[in-house]
């Protein structure tokens, strides 16, 4: 363990990041913030003597993003590694202004459970406004046609002709 | 095909006849002008013996009087329709669609297809905009879907549609009813783009109606022509003529009043003659799905390209295959509300000649297949011949330059041993002048007619700015048709030359917004054409100065090829023509509803669009594209190598770094999208 790791410095580094990530995903309180880099903070600093110095923040990102994934998952009764694209989808909708609330709501807390209100709250509006880029799939055959073409060389003309 | 629907006795031998009686007139017609003027030619070019350059002087001039009385007569017959209304199939259409009311069929459901490849994608979600909200107006959007079926290549902008198609279906509340799909590969281009479309979801759909990136159809137009397929079960496809607009630049307000003005004399002359048996223009036209599937699969011709493999113009081929299956194609020219847009300068009019004149004259190899309607066929060899008659006009005014060279220097010879008298020479300037005529009556008496037309109707003729303005800006136009025609004529030369010496094009991207021609671009593309223009401007002169004049309206539009393109490139000009009224069409005098809803939608255009970087940075971008993307396949070990190391090449010498298609392997693979993601988010803290 290096001496930075040692004296949990490096949490100065992670915490900004994850502040300004956490406001892009819509989370605007800063009390909610900090309950999410404590998490956060916590959970690397039981690793934190693994993680090259160098890979400390982007662990700390990819951990708020698989957090934020498991939270979105728990609300609406997913699993986190199989649905990743409805629970894509479903940071997506939320990035709505209009749902600007029920992600406040929904990221209050980093570990306890979503309530099922907050959680029928989401899955109204995911139906409303879940990304469904193509229908699902009604297959209609599509054979390749056949062109005959006849040759446009005038000797081959003349040598059907005569055969 | 299935059993076609018995029509009753009456209809089916009253329609049986007018076909004949159409067909027979345009035939003879067109028949009779060219045996006429090649009668008149031949007496003057017997005369003194029938050399080989005259006899190939003859027969090359059939083939474009051909040409030239073909269109003549179909502008004329398109006149005298318009003039008396006395089209008995238009008549029925109109019938049916003024005694339609209600909604349309629950079970008739209909797709817009609109295929897209690196377009712009604030033109193109503006015009999906303006045809959903025009749609909505009608009270039948529920019957409809709309899909945007791009092909694009490059991230950027494969991004930028994502982020523009989920904003406009929320914006629309249209989730679940606009569709988006990027296709993986983009084999086959556009028909392979609509033939993915039909295969995966062309189940669920009666109707498609096939768009283009730059179509804009007003709702009440889609409503119509989905109630005339469902009055014409035997037909297959209906075409609705696509009027230009939307562009400013000079160039393109000209071609823009030229379309408007005359174009509706030929898509209805063009309809005399075709009925059922019409084409297919790829785009703006609406498809009964289930036919087409069972018909329309495009093979890849033997050989190789330009002349083998996909064939590229599609269109044409997919309504001679429906027609070979028994099912009727029609032109609907009446239908209005039909939009597309026009390249806004002459270089990229000839860039997209470029394509079209490739596809066209693969065509060549299919005029003689088995199993086409006749009419399918004439189709094929106009299309052939709207490319090849270039390269035979510049032949034909060759060889004419070297027959008047012949005629200066030719000695009369007044005392043949065989004759007791003189024999004095024969002067043929009354048939020469009136085959003259005639051609030059041909090619732009259309215009005229087309201004009667405008004349005789008040609507129109307030919408074209008025007699005296629509007279000048045809007489403008026909000045500007003058001067470009035999730069185009050259330009398809080249083209067709180039594709005869088997170089293909590729699939390349089209420039369709509003910009001008630079001075090094204009030189770089007419600089060989003026060249030319000044030789054979010195050559004409110093050795047929008797003839030069004649040769001057051709010379002189090459020589000023470069101004020509360039002043007319100029959007500025475009707007100064339009505050004097010239040019003016009816869509730029009063938009139609939907137009004015693609210029809100244009308006609304974000100043700062999402683009590939904040795909990677943004959570919600980076999420949408997630979503969007088609379910990953299992990877081979060297397939998950290889986009690994095209993260890591992302990494470390930056996104540019990456060539298009590994961009676009890139992203689309989630597991490396969210290693840059997390990897972009700590370097910006570093």
């Amino acid at each position: 363990m290096s001496p930075l790791n040692a004296d949990m410095s490096w949490a100065d580094g992670v915490r900004p990041v994850l502040d300004t990530y956490l406001r892009k995903i819509g989370i605007v309180s800063a009390d909610v913030h900090s309950r999410w880099v404590g998490c956060i903070v916590c959970e690397l600093q039981s690793h934190i003597g693994e993680i090259p110095a160098d890979d400390i923040v982007e662990q700390a990102v990819e951990r708020l993003r698989e957090a934020i994934d498991v939270r979105l998952a728990q609300a609406a009764n997913l699993d986190p590694l199989r649905d990743r694209r409805e629970i894509a989808g479903m940071l997506v909708v939320l990035q709505d202004e209009k749902h600007a609330d029920l992600v406040n709501a929904l990221f209050a807390d980093c570990d306890a459970e979503v309530a099922p209100m907050m959680s029928e709250q989401l899955r109204r509006a995911v139906a409303a406004g879940c990304p469904r880029p193509v229908p699902d799939d009604a297959l209609l055959d599509f054979p390749t046609q056949l062109i005959q073409l006849r040759s446009m060389n005038p000797v081959h003309w003349l040598f059907r002709r005569w055969r | 095909m299935n059993q076609l629907p018995l029509h009753d006795n009456w209809r089916h031998k009253m329609d049986g006849s007018i076909y004949l009686i159409h067909r027979t007139t345009y035939l003879l017609l067109v028949w009779l002008t060219t045996l006429g003027a090649m009668f008149l030619l031949q007496a003057a070019y017997a005369s003194g013996g029938l050399t080989t350059l005259k006899l190939l002087l003859l027969v090359l001039y059939a083939i474009l009087i051909l040409w030239i009385a073909g269109s003549f007569w179909a502008a004329t017959l398109g006149f005298w329709v318009l003039l008396t209304r006395l089209d008995y199939f238009a008549r029925r259409r109109r019938n049916v669609l003024s005694n339609a009311s209600g909604p349309l069929p629950a079970d008739a459901r209909i797709a817009i297809l609109m295929p897209i490849y690196s377009e712009d994608p604030d033109r193109v979600f503006a015009g999906a905009r303006a045809i959903w909200r025009s749609l909505e107006k009608t009270g039948f959007a529920q019957t409809f879907d709309f899909f945007i079926l791009s092909d694009t290549r490059d991230v950027d902008t494969w991004i930028r549609e994502e982020c523009e198609w989920y904003r406009m279906c929320a914006e629309l509340g249209a989730h679940g009813r606009i569709f988006y799909r990027n296709r993986k590969d983009n084999t086959a281009r556009k028909s392979g783009n609509v033939a993915d479309f039909v295969q995966r979801w062309g189940a669920d759909y009666r109707y498609m109606i096939v768009l283009d990136a730059d179509s804009i159809m007003a709702g009440d137009t889609l409503v119509k022509m989905v109630r005339l397929m469902e009055a014409n079960p035997d037909t297959a496809l209906i075409q609705a003529p696509p009027l230009p607009v939307n562009k400013e630049s000079l160039f393109a307000r000209i071609l823009q009043f030229a379309s408007t003005a005359y174009g509706p004399l030929f898509t209805a002359g063009a309809s005399f003659w075709q009925l059922g048996d019409s084409n297919f223009w790829g785009h703006n036209a609406i498809i009964r799905v289930a036919p087409f599937a069972a018909h329309c699969g495009l093979p890849k011709l033997p050989g190789r390209e330009p002349f083998g493999g996909e064939i590229l113009s599609h269109d044409f081929v997919e309504a001679a295959m429906l027609r070979r299956a028994g099912w009727r194609v029609w032109l609907a020219y009446e239908l209005s509300g039909s939009y597309e847009e026009l390249p806004p300068t002459l270089i990229d009019f000839a860039k997209r000649d470029r394509r079209w004149c490739q596809g066209n004259l693969q065509h060549f190899r299919l005029i003689g297949a088995k199993g086409w309607h006749p009419v399918s066929r004439l189709h094929f060899a106009m299309g052939v011949m709207s490319y090849l008659s270039s390269p035979l006009w510049a032949l034909f005014l060759l060889l004419t330059s070297v027959d008047a060279y012949n005629r200066l220097h030719a000695v009369p010879d007044y005392f043949s041993r065989n004759h007791l008298g003189p024999l004095w020479p024969v002067s043929f300037t009354v048939e020469m002048k009136v085959v003259l005529i005639v051609t030059l009556a041909m090619l732009f008496l259309p215009k005229l007619m087309s201004l009667i037309l405008i004349v005789l109707d008040s609507t129109r003729r307030r919408a074209f700015g008025g007699i005296f303005r629509a007279t000048i800006s045809a007489l403008l136009e026909t000045l500007f048709s003058i001067l470009v025609a035999p730069v185009l004529m050259l330009f398809q030369t080249k083209f067709v030359w180039a594709i005869l010496l088997r170089r293909t094009i590729g699939w390349p991207i089209q420039e369709r917004g509003d910009h001008s021609t630079s001075f090094r671009e204009a030189v770089s593309m007419h600089g060989v054409q003026t060249l030319i223009g000044l030789v054979a401007g010195v050559l004409a002169y110093i050795y047929v100065p008797d003839y030069f004049g004649w040769f001057v309206p051709v010379i002189g539009g090459v020589l000023l090829s470069i101004p020509l393109s360039m002043i007319s490139s100029s959007v500025h000009l475009g707007r100064i023509t339009r505050s004097l009224g010239l040019f003016m069409t009816p869509e730029e005098r009063q938009r139609p509803e939907v137009l004015v809803e693609f210029d809100k939608a244009m308006a609304s255009v974000r100043s700062n669009p999402i683009g590939v970087r904040d795909a990677l940075r943004e959570p919600s971008a980076q999420a949408l594209h997630l979503t969007l993307l088609p379910p990953e396949e299992l990877l081979s070990r060297r397939q998950k190598h290889y986009a690994q190391g095209l993260m890591y090449k992302a990494m470390e010498d930056g996104l540019h770094s990456l060539s298009t298609a590994e961009a676009r392997e890139l992203f689309s693979r989630a597991e490396s999208l969210h290693e840059l993601h997390d990897w972009v988010w700590s370097s910006a803290a570093e």
